[in-house]
């Protein structure tokens, strides 16, 4: 089996698929139900609630807005998936995670020429899983910056 | 003298014309998948030998400006650009003509803006895309709708 720095979780939003790196993995919550805190929202940085996490509340982040991904499922319904990074632990939350896939399954694919002005800052690489293509998602785009 | 010929194809009631040196393949029945961030003009990208194509959103070729959200054409007519392929929507392919057996004209009806003029042939006139001008198009069109409202509305933060 491959090292855990060698596999990707594969999420979706709305009918987009994506992959993270679970080295940027701390946990996944599942689905959340009542434990948002929503008076801790900050709309204009996308973070939509806080999570009480290990006696922490941490930053909730919805990245559909920002990647104009229309999702059918309401916040409560979302997944969570807790992520490290430098200002501490962060919640994304996503419609459905699925499972994780070896780097080695993964065929580089470039992102199309004419995508990369609307892709710039959001996204800079997709690979392939069986002519499927899957957005390798880059949490420091969306939240500080990734431990080292 | 190579004689200039044309790939024709129609999509909903209306019939286009391409520079048959610009097509590269016809595809059937590909599946059309999502990305973030797709500017209006591209609906998705289909997968052709391992890379993306975008798609062309079909409002574009038919000149409305309504979103289309349902993408059910039959084939995809991937062409060439200097930024790489794209593939524009299609219900319906023809054949492939030379100059030589229709003439060219002014544009039909209203057209659109990327239809430079027409290919008439048999009575049918088949609108031409400029598909270097909708390239153009489509990379500026981003940094207007990035840009514009940030000068209008000054910087204020």
């Amino acid at each position: 089996m491959a090292q855990i720095e060698q596999r990707s979780l594969i999420f979706y939003i709305g009918d987009v698929g994506f992959l993270l790196q679970c080295l940027h993995i701390v946990e996944i919550v599942g689905e959340a139900g009542g434990t948002f805190d929503f008076r801790r929202s900050d709309v204009r940085n996308h973070i939509v609630a806080a999570l009480d996490f290990r006696n922490t509340y941490i930053p909730v982040l919805d990245p559909a807005s920002m990647l104009k991904i229309s999702s059918s499922c309401s916040l409560r319904e979302k997944e969570i998936i807790i992520l490290r990074g430098s200002e501490g632990n962060w919640a994304l939350v996503v419609d459905e995670v699925d499972v994780l896939t070896d780097h080695e399954a993964l065929l580089p694919c470039a992102v199309p020429d004419l995508l990369k002005p609307s892709s710039e800052g959001c996204y800079s690489s997709i690979r392939l899983i069986n002519n499927r293509p899957y957005v390798v998602f880059e949490p420091e785009n969306f939240y500080g910056a990734i431990l080292a | 003298m190579i004689m200039k010929r044309f790939g024709l194809f129609s999509l909903s009631d209306k019939a286009f014309a391409l520079p048959l040196a610009r097509l590269v393949k016809i595809v059937q029945g590909v599946q059309l998948f999502r990305l973030p961030r797709l500017p209006f003009e591209c609906v998705g990208v289909i997968v052709h030998r391992d890379l993306l194509v975008p798609v062309i959103n079909p409002a574009v070729l038919l000149d409305n400006r309504d979103v289309v959200r349902e993408f059910s054409t039959t084939y995809c007519v991937i062409v060439s650009t200097d930024v790489g392929c794209l593939a524009l929507p299609a219900d319906q392919v023809r054949q492939i003509v030379s100059e030589d057996k229709g003439q060219l004209g002014p544009v039909e009806g209203q057209g659109g803006q990327y239809m430079s003029e027409a290919f008439v042939y048999r009575g049918s006139s088949f609108n031409i895309i400029d598909i270097d001008y909708l390239v153009l198009d489509m990379l500026q069109g981003f940094k207007r709708a990035t840009f514009e409202p940030m000068l209008r509305g000054g910087i204020n933060d």
